[in-house]
């Protein structure tokens, strides 16, 4: 039992590439959202988001049931599951390769055997997965992380106005526009958000798969919030004290919430008088 | 004086909130706020500040004054004195004391 404790909402953000990227929502979610931007043929680069948040109807598709499923699954990874007799399952990985001047996605492959659906299946480190699926039938399941690509364009070297020359590179502003449907990340204008007083760079900068963070909000569940109350029925109770507006400057929220065990959900919470 | 014994949790009139209780005796099954345990959450930005009374002069949890809505306090929340007599807003709505 202990005092009440406060939490205050805020969005992830990154600085990468050049360009500056906030999670579209407050909350430690963001924290679990990351972009890779790479390039797979000359003047040819992708960005992709993963969104590592778990969410069944994203990350699983196939006729099966899902019990369980934690995963940590990087953007080109994923778990096929053949729905023969018996059942089996391969872990693969998708990298690029240029051959012949070609560029080429190459899928590597790891057996995993015959799935057991009565068994929780765990891959150390990238996932854990109950299911139920009727076999045998002429079908697939797939486990696959949640992502979001954008082609990048390249501009050409140029000589700029001043008489300085430009490299060649990335658009920034043709990703911001691509990326302004995104529902996981957005690329805001810059010095737009209080928390971000710069400018874009000349070019876009390609960088390995980097993490949002310093997303911050509501705890995602009860434990460490019990507060000083009757031990045989514990209250979890949490004051979110500040949010943040679409500019990124803190406003005063000042809402009390108590978890509900039944809904496993926290609800507000009001602690007016009730009537006798 | 007169008054309903507040609780963790029950509210003040500026905003605040009272951040402790007592450990094992309780109203409505959340801790009673006494003059032991009498931190607020603060709010907005407006740093925790702590009920100054005055207490019950009768009724002790803890061997503490409990703290009382419609008349307990709070200290301000900075030196400009903000919030001032700021007192407990909701408590307890069955557990009050006569004095």
């Amino acid at each position: 039992m202990a005092d009440i404790r406060t939490v205050n909402e805020v969005r992830a953000r990154m600085f990468a590439g050049g360009a500056f990227f906030r999670a579209k929502n407050v909350g430690k979610e963001g924290n679990n959202i990351s972009i890779v931007a790479f390039e797979y043929a000359p003047k040819r680069a992708k960005l992709i988001i993963t969104n590592h948040n778990t969410k069944l109807a994203e990350n699983v598709s196939g006729p099966a049931s899902v019990s369980l499923l934690d995963q940590f699954l990087n953007w080109n990874e994923g778990m096929s599951i053949a729905l023969t007799d018996p059942p089996t399952a391969e872990y693969y990985s998708i990298s690029w390769q240029i051959r012949n001047g070609v560029a080429e996605a190459v899928k590597a492959s790891e057996d995993l055997g015959i799935f057991d659906f009565s068994r929780l299946y765990t891959k150390p480190g990238k996932l854990s997965v109950k299911l139920s699926a009727t076999v045998p039938q002429n079908a697939s399941v797939s486990i696959v992380p949640r992502t979001s690509a954008v082609d990048l364009v390249w501009i050409e070297e140029s000589i700029l106005p001043d008489g300085w020359k430009r490299a060649g590179g990335y658009s920034i502003s043709d990703l911001r526009a691509k990326m302004a449907g995104n529902t996981w990340v957005e690329m805001s204008a810059r010095g737009y958000d209080v928390n971000d007083p710069g400018d874009d760079d000349s070019v876009f900068s390609l960088f390995p798969d980097t993490y949002l963070s310093g997303g911050n909000g509501m705890p995602l569940g009860p434990a460490g919030y019990n507060v000083d109350a009757d031990p045989e029925d514990p209250q979890y109770i949490v004051l979110l004290n500040e949010s943040e507006s679409l500019d990124g400057s803190p406003f005063e929220k000042n809402q009390m919430f108590k978890w509900n065990s039944t809904s496993k959900t926290w609800e507000l919470y009001v602690p007016e008088p009730e009537p006798v | 004086m007169a008054g309903n014994v507040v609780r963790i949790g029950d509210n003040v009139s500026c905003g605040d909130h009272a951040a402790q209780g007592s450990g094992d005796v309780f109203a409505n099954k959340l801790g009673i706020a006494h003059k032991g345990k009498k931190k607020t959450t603060g709010h907005g930005k407006f740093a925790p500040t702590e009920f100054l009374g005055p207490y019950s002069k009768t009724v002790f949890v803890n061997n503490q004054p409990v703290v009382l809505k419609g008349i307990t306090e709070i200290v301000p929340h900075d030196k400009k004195k903000q919030h001032i007599k700021s007192k407990a807003s909701t408590a307890s709505p069955n557990v009050s004391i006569e004095e």
